[in-house]
């Protein structure tokens, strides 16, 4: 959350070198500004995420951010990411190499919440990405994604139980092409099934299923921020 | 005809009534609405962006990403959370709103950056291409003087329109790593 403070590298700027040892004064000034910004975006449409870098903790003993426990202190949604973990593309860690595009697993934690009521909710989710050819350079560019819509179908997996009254659902993997799905109440059968990825869309596309499949998963309705809300 | 009793329980309920009411109308006058309102209301005033999986709903138990809120992610190097702030920005972009980001320590990966957010926010010619501002921030102090200056700026824009801007307005700030 940002190198020096104004005083640090006004030092390097005049003397050359950095300080030596002393008490950072960078902790303090980002615990001091989070614990007045988030109050006075209160009334605005404004959100303010800030990504933090997090090292081993002195000891080893977990991990440690700039600001000490301040940001996740003060913040509504302190979301944790690593690498690793079991997704619909790939069963181990290791990286996802497909023909033509590639992706790893990236393990996303819920640390806190002020929005819901399971802290230490987590899921895998694949970011990937391919290279294409820039039709206005003729240079190849890449393309990343989330792909969110596999993690949907896995989700969905995890929580039949909860969807037992909504849909049944199931997978099996696939030697090459990961987790594929089926379903009944889809209309979708078992020598038809469809990857992950498409299960997962197919779902989130269509208005009724993903109603139905978001109240059985206890996701909870807020208003939207649209051109008519008034403020 | 109403007993001594009842009329004293009426007297008090309109007692509470009017102090309820004066107590409010004070205090949004002295305050603002957006900060005293019943109860009721607080959920109106939670306000979110709306995301597009389910996966990511599920996980944060919302419809949408909070509005008027501090929000956080972190992990280790090499962990995606600049690629998940880009995401961020990209549906904040793509629902209508206008996003700045925040670099602290010039280390942005504009491949990256360009390889989630769609390239027309990139583009010069692009109309939509003034909604998405970057900031270079050298030290602690200036990404906190430049946060606070576009607030203001906001503040005194939003002061001229006599209303607040109908769209969202998200500030997101990366920090690649420190140490």
């Amino acid at each position: 959350m940002g190198s020096g403070s104004d005083e640090s590298i006004e030092h390097i700027e005049t003397e050359g070198d950095a300080r030596g040892r002393g008490y950072s004064d960078a902790p303090i000034l980002i615990t001091n500004f989070l614990e007045t910004f988030p109050n006075m975006l209160l009334g605005w449409p404004v959100t303010l995420h800030v990504s933090c870098h997090e090292k081993p903790a002195i000891g080893h003993v977990g991990t440690s951010r700039r600001g000490g426990k301040a940001p996740g202190f003060y913040a509504t949604l302190d979301v944790q990411f690593k690498r690793g973990g079991e997704s619909a593309l790939s069963k181990t860690h290791a990286d996802i190499d497909r023909a033509d595009w590639k992706g790893r697993n990236v393990t996303i934690t819920i640390k806190k919440s002020s929005m819901g009521s399971d802290i230490g909710k987590k899921m895998v989710v694949p970011f990937c990405w391919r290279f294409v050819t820039d039709e206005a350079t003729g240079l190849q560019r890449q393309v990343s994604w989330w792909d969110w819509s596999s993690t949907t179908a896995m989700v969905m997996k995890e929580h039949e139980r909860d969807l037992k009254d909504v849909m049944d659902v199931q997978c099996e993997r696939k030697q090459m092409k990961g987790m594929v799905f089926w379903s009944d109440a889809m209309g979708i059968t078992k020598d038809k099934a469809i990857t992950a990825s498409e299960f997962g869309f197919m779902v989130e596309s269509d208005p009724e299923w993903r109603k139905k499949v978001e109240s059985a998963l206890h996701v909870q309705t807020h208003p939207t921020l649209t051109e008519d809300t008034e403020l | 005809m109403p007993t001594k009793k009842k009329d004293t329980a009426v007297i008090a309920d309109n007692m509470m009534d009017a102090f309820l009411d004066e107590a409010l109308k004070e205090a949004e006058k002295e305050f603002g609405k957006e900060k005293c309102y019943v109860a009721g209301e607080h959920e109106a005033h939670q306000l979110v962006i709306p995301i597009w999986p389910i996966s990511l709903r599920w996980l944060i138990e919302s419809n949408g990403w909070p509005m008027s809120r501090f929000t956080t992610s972190g992990g280790a190097k090499g962990s995606f959370k600049s690629a998940f702030c880009f995401q961020l920005i990209a549906w904040w972009l793509e629902s209508g709103g206008v996003a700045a980001h925040h670099d602290t320590e010039n280390k942005t990966s504009s491949t990256l950056m360009q390889s989630i957010i769609p390239l027309k926010y990139f583009d010069p010619n692009d109309p939509a291409h003034h909604r998405f501002q970057f900031r270079v921030a050298t030290s602690i102090n200036e990404w906190q003087r430049m946060l606070s200056q576009q607030f203001e700026v906001l503040k005194a824009v939003t002061a001229k329109a006599k209303h607040k801007p109908k769209f969202p307005v998200v500030d997101s700030r990366l920090t690649v790593g420190f140490g």
